[in-house]
C-alpha cells in the first residue's frame, strides 16, 4: 500500500517527467528550486531515482517478466482466438505424397522476403497468412489446386485456413511439413529445421530418407527439430510456445540461455553484430528476459551495466570482453 | 540538479541498507504507518550530517541516527516507559540487523524485484515493463498501449513509488534478539 506523502508524490512526478525526456529550461529551474527547498526533498528524490534505475537491471536478469503483446495486436492477433482452440483435440494431419520435383511448381509462385530486422505478413489468396521473420525468403504457390510454400531461409509463422482437399505443405530442403488447419512456425538454419506447433498438428517428413525416418506427427504445444535422418519431438508449454513466437511482436524472450546463443539470436535481427569470444566462460553467462530484437545497442549497454563486461562498439561490430 | 559526493554516498551506501533499516524500525516502532516518515527523516538527518563530513562507517552511523530519532520521538510522545528507552540504548545494532549482503543480492534481489513488479496494478505494470524491460521511451510506450503520454507519465510516477517501497520487502524476517528476547516496542504502554 502506498503511504500518503506529499513530498514523495512530488518527487515521483518530477522523476516521471524527466523519465519522459530532458526538462526545458523553465522546468529545470523549477526542479532545481524544488530540490533546493529542503534536504528531505533531495533524499526522497534520490531514493526513488535509485529504485527506478535499479529496475533497469530487469533487462538482464534470469527471469524478467514476459511482456504482454502490444494491445493493437492482441485485439486482432490470433492469440486470443487460440486459447479456446488449445483445449480441443489436435486435428490429425494427412500425409500427402508430393512429387519431389525440385523447383516445380514454384516457378509460377509468389516470392516474399524480408531484410535483416524486418517482418512482413503475406496474405495468400486462400485466406491463409504467413508472417515472415527477419532475413527470410520463401516462395508460395497457392491456387485452387495447390497449396505449397518453399522456405528457402529464415523463419515464418503460418496460420492456415483448413481445406480438406488441399493440404497446406511447407517444404524446406529435404524436409516437408504437411498440415491441416494449423498454426505453426518453421525456422530454417541450413539443413536444420525447427517446427513449433501452436495449434492443430502437422506431419514432418524427411523426403530424402523415407526409409530411415518415419513421418512424425507433431501436435499442438510441441516442437520438432528435424535434421537429415533425424526428427526429434519434444513438448512445449503454452508459455514456451508464446516465447518462441515472441518475434511476431518484435520481442526476443530468453530463459536461462547462454550468452553465445543469445548473441547469435540478436545477430539475426541486426546488421551490427555482437561478437562474443568463442572460447572461455563468457559465452556461458546465462541470460534471461524479454528484449527488443532490433535494439542491440541497449542489450550491449546492459551487458556492461548488468554484468560489468567491456563493450567496444565500432559501428559495425560490438565486441564483448572482460 | 548537480550531483555531489554526498549524493553518491547516499545512493551507494545508505540506500542499500533500507531493507535492514526498515526491519529495525518495524521491530522498534509500533505505529507501522509512521515508518515511512521515520525513514525519510532518518535519511534527511544522515544526509545533512554527511554534508559536513561523510561518515567512515555508514551502517553504524545510520542505525545510531535511527535510534536517536526514535528516542526523540518517544520522548515527545511521552507515553513511553524508561525501560523501553533503555532497551533502545541497549541495542547492539550489528548483532540484530541482517547485512544487506545476507538478505538479497544480485539475481535473487532481481527475482524479488520482478515479483514486486508483477504485483503492480495491471496498467502500471505494463508501463513499467515496457519502459524498464524493453527500454522503450515513454512516448513509444504511449503509442504502443494506445494511451496518452501524460497517462504514461502518471503511471511511471506511481510505479516509481511502488517499486521503491517493494524493495524494502527484499529482506528476510528480521532476526530477533540474540538471547531469544523479543525487543519491546517504543510506544507500547
Amino acid at each position: 500500500m502506498m503511504e500518503h506523502d506529499p513530498i514523495e508524490e512530488q518527487a515521483a512526478r518530477w522523476l516521471a517527467r524527466q523519465d519522459a525526456g530532458p526538462l526545458d529550461a523553465a522546468a529545470k529551474a523549477g526542479f532545481d528550486a524544488w530540490i533546493a527547498t529542503s534536504t528531505r526533498h533531495r533524499v526522497t528524490y534520490l531514493r526513488l531515482e535509485a529504485a527506478w534505475q535499479r529496475a533497469d537491471q530487469l533487462r538482464v536478469t534470469r527471469q524478467a517478466p514476459v511482456l504482454p503483446p502490444p494491445r493493437a495486436s492482441v485485439a486482432r492477433g490470433p492469440w486470443r482466438r487460440w486459447a479456446p482452440a488449445m483445449a480441443v483435440a489436435a486435428a490429425v494431419a494427412l500425409v500427402v505424397i508430393i512429387p519431389a520435383l525440385d523447383d516445380w511448381p514454384f516457378a509460377a509462385g509468389q516470392k516474399f522476403s524480408t531484410g535483416v530486422g524486418d517482418r512482413y505478413t503475406a496474405h495468400l489468396q486462400d485466406g491463409s497468412q504467413i508472417e515472415l521473420n527477419t532475413d527470410t525468403r520463401l516462395r508460395a504457390s497457392v491456387d485452387q489446386t495447390t497449396r505449397e510454400v518453399r522456405l528457402d531461409k529464415g523463419e515464418a509463422f503460418f496460420e492456415v485456413v483448413h481445406d480438406d482437399k488441399h493440404p497446406f505443405v511447407v517444404i524446406s530442403g529435404d524436409l516437408r511439413i504437411v498440415d491441416v488447419g494449423t498454426k505453426f512456425s518453421v525456422r530454417r538454419d541450413g539443413d536444420r529445421l525447427e517446427v513449433v506447433v501452436a495449434e492443430g498438428a502437422v506431419v514432418v517428413e524427411d523426403m530424402a530418407h523415407p526409409n530411415d525416418v518415419a513421418p512424425t506427427l507433431v501436435t499442438q504445444l510441441s516442437a520438432a527439430v528435424a535434421q537429415p535422418k533425424a526428427i526429434r519431438k519434444s513438448p512445449r508449454s503454452e508459455e514456451q510456445v508464446r516465447d518462441a513466437l515472441g518475434w511476431r511482436h518484435g520481442t526476443l524472450v530468453f530463459t536461462d540461455r547462454p550468452l553465445r546463443e543469445v548473441a547469435a539470436e540478436f545477430n539475426r535481427y541486426n546488421r551490427k553484430q555482437l561478437v562474443v569470444p568463442a572460447e572461455g566462460p563468457m559465452g556461458d553467462i546465462r541470460i534471461g528476459g524479454s528484449f527488443e530484437a532490433t535494439n542491440i545497442d541497449a542489450f550491449a549497454r546492459l551487458l556492461h551495466s548488468g554484468f560489468g563486461l567491456k563493450v567496444i562498439d565500432d559501428g559495425r561490430e560490438i565486441r564483448i570482453s572482460n | 540538479m548537480n550531483r555531489s559526493a554526498v549524493d553518491l554516498w547516499f545512493v551507494e551506501e545508505v540506500l542499500p541498507l533500507e531493507a535492514a533499516l526498515t526491519g529495525y524500525l518495524r521491530r522498534k516502532w509500533r505505529e507501522v504507518s509512521e515508518i515511512p516518515d521515520l525513514r525519510q527523516e532518518i535519511y534527511t538527518r544522515v544526509y545533512e550530517a554527511a554534508t559536513v563530513a561523510i561518515p567512515e562507517m555508514t551502517k553504524p552511523f545510520l542505525f545510531m541516527t535511527a535510534r536517536n530519532l526514535l528516542i526523540d520521538r518517544a520522548r515527545r510522545a511521552q507515553v513511553v516507559s524508561i525501560e523501553t528507552v533503555i532497551d533502545l540504548e541497549d541495542l547492539d545494532v550489528a548483532d540484530t540487523v541482517p547485512n544487506p549482503e545476507q538478505s538479497a543480492v544480485g539475481r535473487e534481489a532481481m527475482r524479488l524485484l520482478q515479483a514486486a513488479i508483477n504485483r503492480l496494478p495491471p496498467r502500471c505494470r505494463e508501463v513499467t515493463l515496457l519502459r524498464k524491460v524493453h527500454g522503450l521511451p515513454q512516448r513509444d510506450v504511449a503509442r504502443r498501449m494506445g494511451i496518452s503520454e501524460s497517462t504514461v507519465e502518471q503511471q511511471v510516477a506511481k510505479g516509481v513509488r511502488l517499486i521503491a517501497d517493494a524493495m524494502i520487502d527484499i529482506v528476510p524476517e528480521p532476526v530477533t534478539g540474540r538471547f531469544g528476547r523479543r525487543p519491546r516496542k517504543v510506544g507500547q504502554p
